[in-house]
């Protein structure tokens, strides 16, 4: 997958504050998946740092397809969801699908995944699609990466 | 006790609330201030007083032992002012703790003061009469004028909104 624009967290999360939190975000994050774990403490970094709230981190094997409502729901004090497609799970893309407009209703909402499981996701959602702020390839923040505290 | 012994008290007595502040002043993290510091130079950005600096500076390192520098290389003003710091901390049983910082503003050619410096020393001998450990230098005089201890935030700030704006701006320049 090319032809996506690169992006680190600073970057990412500088646009969901221009935008402002009560404007819907969905994006889809494409990184490797070695650098996924990296990428989950920049965007909660950053998230912290310049919007002041907390991220709510999902991991897609967490999520009960059963209580999507509950898991979309809005959490004042977390606005931003992190969604990390651990492994593909094609009910879970299916739902998020036919859900796309409660996931939207919950602020800002990140879907974060390897390239195939990306790429997979944007072919059996075509709604999610549709929705899609943007797609943008992420890579770690190296100002702040490695084994500096 | 002479005059000059005691002008040393004093001085050293100032020095000892300037260390006492650097030690109440715990960071929680280097990479969360260097986060801190580039969210804040970004704002800059966003008023309009700083070109964009697109989140490269600081720059984190680990230097040596259980020290950790933050460092930006330049950072630069709308007016043509330029931006250096470097902040070094260390880690200690407590938290991390600021062990020296520079900040250096190099002010726009239109002033007619060419710079200015704020720094913290490390902490080696020194005499507190001509050098106290934070200070701050104005053009390119020699003399160390004591600065009060800060946030590092707190000094980007004051740099930004009221030093780099106003220093060495002749009375015209002033007036709208």
């Amino acid at each position: 997958m090319t032809g996506f624009s690169t992006t680190i967290a600073f970057g990412l999360v500088r646009r969901l504050a221009a935008v402002g939190l009560d404007t819907p975000s969905l994006y889809l994050l494409i990184a490797e998946a070695a650098a996924i774990p990296a990428i989950q403490a920049d965007i909660a970094a950053e998230v912290q740092v310049q919007l002041g709230v907390g991220l709510r981190h999902l991991a897609a094997t967490d999520v009960r397809l059963d209580c999507l409502e509950n898991a979309f729901a809005r959490d004042p004090d977390r606005p931003v969801t992190l969604i990390t497609l651990d492994r593909w799970l094609p009910k879970l893309a299916t739902a998020l699908d036919r859900n796309v407009v409660l996931l939207t209703r919950s602020g800002a909402i990140l879907l974060l995944a390897d390239p195939r499981a990306a790429e997979r996701l944007l072919t059996a959602a075509p709604n999610l699609r549709n929705r899609l702020s943007d797609v943008l390839a992420i890579r770690p923040d190296e100002a702040f990466g490695g084994t500096v505290a | 006790m002479s005059a000059e012994d005691e002008l040393l008290l004093l001085a050293r007595g100032r020095d000892s609330q300037m260390e006492a502040a650097l030690g109440a002043m715990l960071i929680e993290s280097p990479a969360l201030l260097g986060r801190e510091l580039r969210q804040d130079l970004s704002r800059q950005f966003d008023y309009s007083r700083m070109k964009d600096t697109y989140g490269r500076v600081p720059q984190l390192t680990a230097v040596e032992g259980a020290l950790n520098e933050l460092k930006c290389p330049g950072a630069e003003f709308a007016d043509g002012g330029r931006l250096l710091f470097d902040i070094q901390l260390e880690d200690s049983q407590r938290g991390w703790l600021l062990k020296r910082f520079r900040f250096h503003l190099h002010l726009p050619p239109s002033r007619s003061i060419g710079m200015v410096r704020i720094h913290l020393n490390p902490k080696i001998w020194h005499d507190p009469l001509r050098i106290p450990r934070c200070h701050l230098h104005v053009g390119d005089s020699g003399a160390h004028v004591p600065f009060p201890i800060m946030h590092p935030r707190l000094i980007l700030s004051l740099i930004c909104e009221h030093i780099e704006p106003d220093f060495g701006v002749s009375a015209e320049q002033g007036v709208p």
